[in-house]
């Protein structure tokens, strides 16, 4: 929904949008993606020290 | 005034038949004539005020507000720049049409629920006797009414049998009302005095009887009683209502946080009207207004899934607590086992095991029906066993009555624990005996080898008393059966019989449920086997299923009274299977189970279930077995009896829980992920990287799809390796509140790092741009990461 806005020229400019170029939409997708390695990188920490752990219920 | 009326003058002026009811037409006839049998629900919204209510909410009217005002400024400057203002505009209306879409379904949900609890009432129409919706009732239909049933309507009873109804929902009075269809009443009598009426909404707790309906719907007494109608609005959850106080405390702070950032931006010489958009667009997006709905969005869903699965939540809360269940006490019969015996071992000695099927089929009061192609016998559950068991063999029962006619017979009685059947067989007559073997055994002076009638001497007694002692260590069920060969039909003696051989049954496990346990051990739960039967069978099963394992201990009813309540609470823990039980011993071991912290499901069936359902963290009543009273008082109904289902219910219960905890994580998030986007762009000096409009479309239309999706995800497959939930903690438990301020930081950071990129290097059109697109996919990306709590490119749900 977010892209469409950006690359439908009529919707854009309503929104005050630019169209982005090939570098700028490189530069967007990679920063939109760090979290996905971060997170991947403490689940697999949470794995190894934990076994799997995000969500816990403690045992009563 | 039906009460100071003769029984048939009711009939009469019903037009109804006491012995067959009304007939099909004139049902339909009086269907329209008199409508429903239901009190009148509370009157339904409209769409369109639906769509009014949506702008009943304080952030939206502030949005409206900001929308004149950027109007106006427009017209005063000369700009004629209306855009900001429609845009405003369509979004609060965008977000409304969404608002009722979502209602619309969590109501018809709900609904649809409610559709598959109704009550029924067994009825008499064309001299049968039906079930029928309770609100499909007529004046005039005949309706049979017993133990734990709902009266339906107000009726003039017609046949009592120590029929006695509680009438508190009317009068008050909790004492249960002796009826009497005999008495003719004065006009003024009270309510609470007249005998031979029932009126809709009582408990029938006692007896049966039969009675001709005489109003319905909202002229019964209760209908009448404006102040009874029931509430429809379901009670809020813990989560709802934690979710209120949370919005509430985030809403204030974030009010707080607009308005610093607002006298920033003054003071940074930002135009005011600008500043005010920004303040406002951001006091939108952060306040996460959707989580309510979104919670009763996925609640409404969820127990619609859950019924699709045999069962029915009668009461929302029941849904969390569900999912933190840690012991479910469950009965046994029907529940854990089939509630009907199977033979499962025959001994004898030297006979062919048709052979004891064939006497044992021929000595048995059962009928054999036809149900589904297959043929089948009905009435008493150890009979209907045996011939099921012959039938299974080819042995039919009817066949065999063709060729050795029954001519006569001693029936059971529990002092002589044995039966005899006398069949005419060609010439002579053979008298066929089945009973308990200890007593059976001893009538025998023979015993038939198969081929011969030989003598029964003190070895063969031995190795059947042995045989008969291995099948009941096994909880089975055990009857002999024997003949003689007589001449005097009219004359039968129990005597001299020739023993042929032992018939072991047992009401067998269901299918499905030795694993549940098994599942329910692994997800932390303890499983409680609770019966009225003898321990030794109670023992028996709970072993075969894995419930009573090597420390666990069984108790009867009888021993458990010996046991002050202190000691059994601290000592609740190591039991698993109470036998011999009554319904008052429930409410105990509900308490004793609840004193150590545990969260227990109970099951129920009967009236006096009712306590310890109500007292239960979770009250589950049988759907086929149970009384109206017992569903009554449930949290949550099966619909088919069957324990496998609780587990499957406990499961969806912690995947609902789990799920919203997502959806929470999610919204509040991304929410702190926009307030610091634009609170960082302020402090560092920076342009406001993101303006009003385009932070409103964020908020309202891109964040709640994802929210909704997490809410509705499916069961994830490690969730019964997990221990159950404490109940005392916290929804935000689990550092869940730290995850959400760091994750929040990191999404508002880097679309404040694509705004300062895009701005630094193509100015502050691209950078908003970058900012608007990365916030979206930074949002997509973090509702990935909640999803699972495994790698995404690993994660597989069931």
């Amino acid at each position: 929904m977010q892209v469409t806005v950006v690359i439908i020229p009529q919707i854009a400019g309503i929104f005050k949008l630019v169209p982005l170029n090939k570098a700028q939409w490189i530069y967007t997708i990679i920063i939109s993606f760090i979290p996905l390695i971060i997170v991947e990188i403490q689940k697999k920490l949470n794995e190894i020290k934990f076994g799997k752990v995000i969500y816990k219920h403690e045992c009563q | 005034m039906w009460h100071t009326k003769a029984i048939n003058e009711v009939e009469v002026n019903f037009r109804t038949n006491v012995s067959s009811g009304l007939d099909s037409n004139e049902v339909e006839e009086r269907k329209k004539h008199f409508g429903e049998n239901k009190l009148a629900d509370k009157k339904k919204e409209s769409i369109f005020i639906k769509f009014i209510k949506q702008f009943n909410d304080f952030m939206i009217i502030i949005l409206i507000i900001a929308s004149i005002i950027s109007a106006v400024v427009a017209k005063m400057d000369g700009s004629g720049d209306y855009i900001d203002s429609a845009i405003i505009i369509a979004i609060v209306v965008l977000n409304a049409i969404m608002g009722v879409v979502q209602e619309a379904k969590a109501e018809k949900s709900l609904e649809a629920l409610k559709e598959i609890a109704a009550p029924v009432a067994k009825v008499r129409r064309d001299g049968k006797i039906i079930t029928i919706k309770a609100e499909e009732v007529v004046p005039g239909d005949i309706v049979l009414l017993e133990a734990g049933n709902y009266v339906p309507a107000d009726a003039r009873l017609i046949k009592t049998s120590n029929l006695k109804v509680e009438e508190a929902s009317l009068t008050g009075e909790t004492l249960p009302v002796l009826k009497d269809e005999n008495v003719i009443l004065d006009k003024d009598v009270p309510i609470g005095d007249m005998l031979n009426m029932v009126f809709s909404s009582c408990i029938v707790v006692n007896g049966h009887a039969e009675a001709v309906v005489t109003e319905t719907g909202m002229n019964t007494k209760v209908g009448k009683i404006a102040n009874m109608i029931i509430e429809d609005k379901a009670p809020e959850t813990p989560i709802q209502k934690k979710l209120a106080e949370v919005g509430k405390t985030l809403g204030i702070a974030c009010l707080v946080i607009c308005i610093l950032i607002f006298a920033i931006g003054l003071f940074k010489k930002i135009p005011p009207v600008e500043m005010f958009m920004t303040s406002v667009g951001l006091a939108v997006a952060a306040i996460p207004e959707g989580l309510p709905a979104i919670v009763t969005i996925v609640l409404s869903i969820g127990v619609t899934k859950m019924a699709k699965k045999s069962s029915i939540i009668r009461k929302l809360p029941a849904v969390e607590t569900l999912g933190g269940a840690s012991v479910i006490c469950s009965d046994k019969t029907g529940t854990l086992t089939q509630n009907k015996m199977q033979v499962v071992q025959m001994y004898s000695v030297g006979s062919k095991e048709e052979k004891i099927l064939e006497l044992g089929t021929m000595c048995t009061d059962v009928n054999i029906e036809t149900k589904n192609g297959k043929l089948t016998g009905t009435g008493e559950p150890t009979e209907v066993a045996i011939v099921n068991a012959a039938l299974e063999k080819n042995i039919n029962k009817l066949e065999l009555y063709k060729l050795k006619t029954r001519v006569n017979d001693i029936p059971f009685d529990s002092t002589r624990k044995m039966m005899t059947t006398i069949h005419k067989d060609g010439h002579e007559y053979i008298s066929i005996t089945k009973g308990a073997p200890d007593i059976l055994l001893k009538k025998c002076t023979k015993y038939f080898d198969g081929n011969t009638e030989l003598t029964l001497s003190t070895n063969i007694i031995e190795k059947i008393e042995q045989n008969n002692n291995k099948m009941a260590e096994r909880a089975l069920r055990v009857i002999a059966v024997a003949y003689k060969k007589t001449n005097d039909p009219a004359n039968i003696q129990e005597e001299d019989l020739v023993f042929v051989g032992l018939i072991g049954m047992i009401d067998p496990p269901r299918k499905g449920v030795k694993e549940a346990v098994a599942t329910c051990r692994k997800a932390g739960i303890k499983t409680v086997m609770i019966t009225g039967d003898h321990i030794t069978t109670a023992k028996a099963i709970a072993k075969d299923l894995g419930i009573l394992r090597t420390y666990d201990l069984a108790i009867t009813g009888a021993e458990l009274k010996n046991i002050p309540q202190n000691i059994l609470e601290k000592d609740i823990m190591k039991y698993s299977v109470f036998a011999r039980v009554s319904p008052e011993d429930k409410v105990r071991i509900v308490k004793a189970y609840q004193s150590t912290g545990a969260v227990v499901a109970m099951t129920g069936d009967g009236v006096n279930d009712s306590p310890a359902l109500k007292n239960a963290n979770i009250g589950i009543a049988m759907g086929k077995n149970g009384t109206d009273v017992a569903k009554n008082a449930a949290d949550m109904v099966l619909a088919d009896d069957n324990f496998v289902t609780i587990v499957e219910a406990v499961k969806q219960g912690r995947n609902i829980y789990d799920n919203i905890r997502k959806a929470i994580h999610f919204l509040i998030s991304t929410n702190i992920g926009e307030i610091v986007t634009i609170f960082m762009g302020l402090v560092l000096g920076l342009k406001s990287p993101l303006l009003a409009i385009q932070l409103l479309w964020i908020n309202l239309v891109t964040d709640s799809l994802p929210a909704i999706a997490l809410g509705l995800e499916p069961v994830d497959k490690d969730i019964m390796n997990k221990k159950p939930r404490d109940s005392k903690k916290s929804l935000f438990a689990d550092g869940l509140w730290s995850k959400i301020f760091i994750e929040g930081t990191m999404i508002g950071m880097l679309t404040l790092l694509a705004f300062s990129l895009g701005n630094n290097l193509y100015g502050v059109e691209v950078g908003r741009t970058m900012a608007f697109v990365s916030l979206g996919m930074l949002e997509l990306v973090h509702c990935f990461n909640i999803k699972s709590e495994e790698s995404i490119f690993k994660a597989r749900n069931i």
